[in-house]
């Protein structure tokens, strides 16, 4: 029975021994399922992280190097890896990447060698080419790997070195590279992790792609190709707030414009100004290729014929200074790629700048005032900026800020100026002078204020108002110049305001909506308006005349006086400058002159105006001689509209 | 510290002294004894079994660990074989033993104490491993490199330079490879 219960025991132990094996081996399995899944789940969760930590840096607004690094860093870490680099297979994209981008942890002593060696031999490539599958490389480095590489792994203890192959914008733009000193044991091939991060790059590198392209575009001159306006304030505050540049440091800028380009535009045509504003720009940059290394240039087109160069890093001002006064000798020799070579002076304003200097609006209001300078002095000349320039043109753009104000707030009147027949000696009618009342109640002749609205490009908007102000009068006194059949009133009309497109029609409206009749008004016009042979100016001239109105050459005399366009033009009157009739009973050349004028215009069929008569003598001499008009203090000043009207209707002056 | 630190531990007792043992050294040490690899347990209960084994066998407590953790190798490489294929020697192994123990233990734990092992003076010949870990188990540490080297069936010499039990920061091994 022992026995029995012996046998009984050990066969009992032995199903519990097997039951627990049994039992064992069951925990084990589901221990290793267990572990299985939780290995498998903690390198989704790593994948996941790294995916979500480089969505997140690319959110964030940060220049693309910045970017690049910390998607490099971010990988790194999850490859546990020491070193990590980007190589960039693609033109494109390396243009974007001002700089190699690096990772690394701190762990190798040795990086800076090796990054520095690694750059000198490899420069943008990978050190190993990517497979042709283009899959991600573990490769252990030892003395198996090809001479160069294992030299460069035992300097610099490199045993593991990985690359991964991104494809971006559709090929092998870029590849990850990194390098550790420890073996690498993980199956790293997870192609789907970085497929998903060649597709998030392509997106953010295919937005730089497009954001540097619009760049380019809005800082380049369709016109000539160089750069234009927006690229050198940029390249100027780049230099003021650059970090490196140090105080002693100076750079320059020049600002070159074609003397009377306008007119160019006005008589050729745009066509024939594009084109030499191309060639001036290959000029520019031809005679700035050829400078010395040592200046680094930065050339653009600001405006229409308006040429920027900025030279940096600027030791002699005089060298540079000479060297620009040559490039506008470069500029002014003839263009002859034309019908017939034109001849085009250029001037230039130069400012020397350096860091402490001041805005780039200074500094572009600054050069334009030297510039300004360089044209009002004649033109084909170069002027360095001064500071003493910069009051007059502060003063001038006060003076130009408060004309604006002045029209707007009616600061400005006409006075009126008789008009007499010599032969009967009779008022036959005004010229309407400009004057400004200023808010300090003082009354500015129009030589006091008239250059600096020219200046400013004013003119048109006061002679819109003289225009209108003066048809306004007229309209008032439409009964009173009936008594007048042979009344006119002078008007005197800017070579700018008569070039515009749409002046004679201002000119007929007006007359129409005040109901004055063309008769009764003479533009008077300096001679330069007509000189230029501008189609625009012609047009309104024959418009005008075939309504009716009289054009009078103002200041005849005094410029060319061709001969050419009294014949062509034919206006109805001549104003002899004031300054040939002053004594003129008594001057004999004076008298040739005038009488020479005289004698001409009545040949022509031109009627004549005596100007700045002073004196009987004077005034009988121009009646001896056949002058049709005059006026002057003889017989009476410029007077108000009142005295004026009074003038009118009493037939007196 | 992880359970699969305890089954190999109770692997080896059993393999070297029979199950009996194991029960004995649970008994004295007053543990219930049921270790899964997927858990995290005190260290005391190590601690624990370390103290009654190192009575039972007559040995100090550090003689106990190392003569553990110098048999522990084959059992570690039944129970996760995919870490050890992926070396083809022992130098390999331990220079990146970091990569090797951190994930697998993280994967379990995210917030568990990590032994990290410095490695200076790498070269191809020689490694100065620095332990540092408040568990002060470098006798252990030892053995496994020991074993490690056995396993891969490669010659080495280790000595400690510095000990936290001797009153330095540190544990420091140099370990050199004898072909």
């Amino acid at each position: 029975m022992t026995e029995d219960n012996d046998k009984g025991e050990h066969a009992l132990i032995r199903t519990l021994e097997r039951r627990l094996e049994r039992e064992k081996v069951a925990r084990r399995s589901a221990e290793a399922i267990a572990e299985e899944g939780l290995r498998n789940l903690y390198q989704t969760n790593n994948q996941l992280k790294l995916l979500n930590m480089i969505a997140l840096s690319m959110i964030e607004e940060q220049p693309i190097e910045r970017i690049m690094q910390a998607i490099i860093s971010h990988i790194a870490n999850y490859l546990n890896a020491d070193i990590g680099r980007i190589c960039i297979m693609n033109f494109d994209i390396q243009d974007i990447l001002s700089k190699p981008i690096w990772y690394h942890s701190g762990a190798n002593a040795l990086f800076y060698e090796f990054r520095s060696e690694i750059e000198k031999k490899f420069d943008f490539h990978s050190i190993i080419p990517p497979n042709i599958e283009n899959s991600i490389k573990v490769i252990s480095l030892d003395e198996n790997s090809e001479e160069l590489i294992a030299k460069i792994a035992e300097r610099y203890r490199i045993n593991t070195y990985i690359s991964i192959p991104l494809v971006i914008l559709n090929e092998v733009s870029l590849i990850l590279e990194f390098f550790s000193s420890a073996q690498y044991a993980q199956p790293l091939a997870i192609d789907p992790l970085w497929k998903q991060i060649g597709g998030q790059l392509s997106i953010q590198l295919e937005r730089e792609l497009i954001k540097r392209k619009r760049q380019i575009e809005l800082s380049s001159d369709s016109l000539t190709g160089l750069t234009n306006r927006r690229f050198i304030q940029d390249t100027i505050d780049r230099i003021l707030t650059s970090e490196n540049s140090d105080f002693e440091k100076s750079a320059t800028i020049v600002v070159i414009g074609y003397d009377n380009f306008r007119h160019i535009n006005d008589t050729f045509g745009h066509n024939i100004g594009d084109k030499i504003i191309q060639e001036g720009a290959s000029r520019i940059r031809l005679f700035l290729a050829a400078l010395p290394n040592a200046y680094t240039t930065t050339l653009g087109r600001l405006a229409g014929d308006e040429f920027a160069v900025i030279i940096e890093n600027v030791a002699d001002f005089q060298a540079i200074e000479q060297v620009m006064e040559r490039l506008l000798l470069t500029l002014s020799a003839p263009y002859k790629s034309f019908e017939y070579p034109f001849k085009c002076s250029a001037s230039g304003g130069l400012v020397h700048f350096n860091k402490i200097a001041k805005s780039s609006f200074q500094i572009f209001s600054d050069v334009d005032t030297a510039l300004q300078y360089a044209k009002q002095k004649g033109g084909s000349k170069l002027v360095i900026f001064s500071d003493d320039m910069r009051q007059t043109t502060y003063r001038r753009r006060i003076l130009a800020a408060n004309i604006i104000r002045g029209l707007a707030q009616d600061e400005f009147l006409l006075h009126y100026q008789p008009l007499i027949s010599v032969a009967s000696r009779s008022l036959i009618g005004f010229e309407a002078l400009i004057r400004w009342r200023n808010t300090d109640g003082i009354l500015l002749n129009p030589v006091e204020f008239l250059p600096i609205a020219d200046q400013s490009g004013l003119t048109i908007p006061i002679g819109q108002w003289v225009l209108k102000t003066t048809l306004n009068v007229l309209g008032r006194w439409s009964e009173i110049t009936t008594l007048h059949p042979n009344f006119k009133m002078g008007i005197n009309i800017s070579p700018n305001h008569f070039m515009t497109k749409d002046f004679g029609q201002e000119c007929l409206e007006l007359l129409e909506s005040n109901q004055v009749h063309p008769n009764k008004i003479c533009l008077e016009i300096i001679e330069s308006t007509i000189l230029e042979n501008n189609p625009t100016v012609l047009k309104n001239f024959d418009l005008l005349r075939t309504n009716g109105i009289s054009i009078a050459i103002d200041d005849f005399g005094t410029g060319y006086s061709s001969l050419s366009y009294l014949q062509k033009y034919q206006p109805d009157i001549i104003k002899i400058d004031k300054e040939f009739i002053l004594d003129v009973a008594r001057n004999s050349e004076r008298q040739k002159i005038v009488s020479a004028i005289i004698e001409l215009a009545n040949k022509l069929g031109v009627s004549v105006i005596a100007e700045g008569v002073e004196n009987e003598d004077d005034f009988s001499f121009l009646t001896h001689l056949g002058c049709d008009f005059a006026q002057g203090y003889l017989f009476s000043r410029p007077v108000s509209e009142a005295v004026a009207s009074e003038m009118l209707i009493h037939r007196s002056f | 510290m992880k359970g699969i630190v305890f089954n190999v531990v109770e692997a080896i007792i059993e393999k070297e002294f029979g199950p009996e043992m194991w029960d004995l050294l649970l008994n004295n040490a007053e543990l219930d004894g049921a270790y899964s690899s997927l858990g995290n347990y005190p260290d005391s209960e190590l601690y624990a079994i370390v103290d009654t084994a190192s009575q039972e066998l007559g040995l100090t407590a550090a003689e106990t660990l190392k003569w553990v953790g110098k048999r522990s190798m084959p059992y570690f490489n039944d129970i996760v074989p995919y870490i050890f294929k992926n070396y083809s020697n022992s130098e390999d192994f331990i220079k990146d033993v970091n990569n090797i123990i951190h994930p697998e233990i993280k994967k379990l734990y995210p917030g568990a104490i990590c032994p990290h092992f410095h490695m200076i003076n790498s070269s191809k010949k020689s490694l100065s491993l620095v332990y540092t870990s408040p568990r002060k188990l470098c006798a252990l540490a030892e053995g496994f490199i020991e074993s490690a080297a056995e396993i891969y069936e490669n010659n080495i010499s280790i000595h400690q330079t510095e000990c936290f039990h001797n009153g330095a920061k540190r544990c420091v091994f140099l370990v050199e490879w004898v072909s």
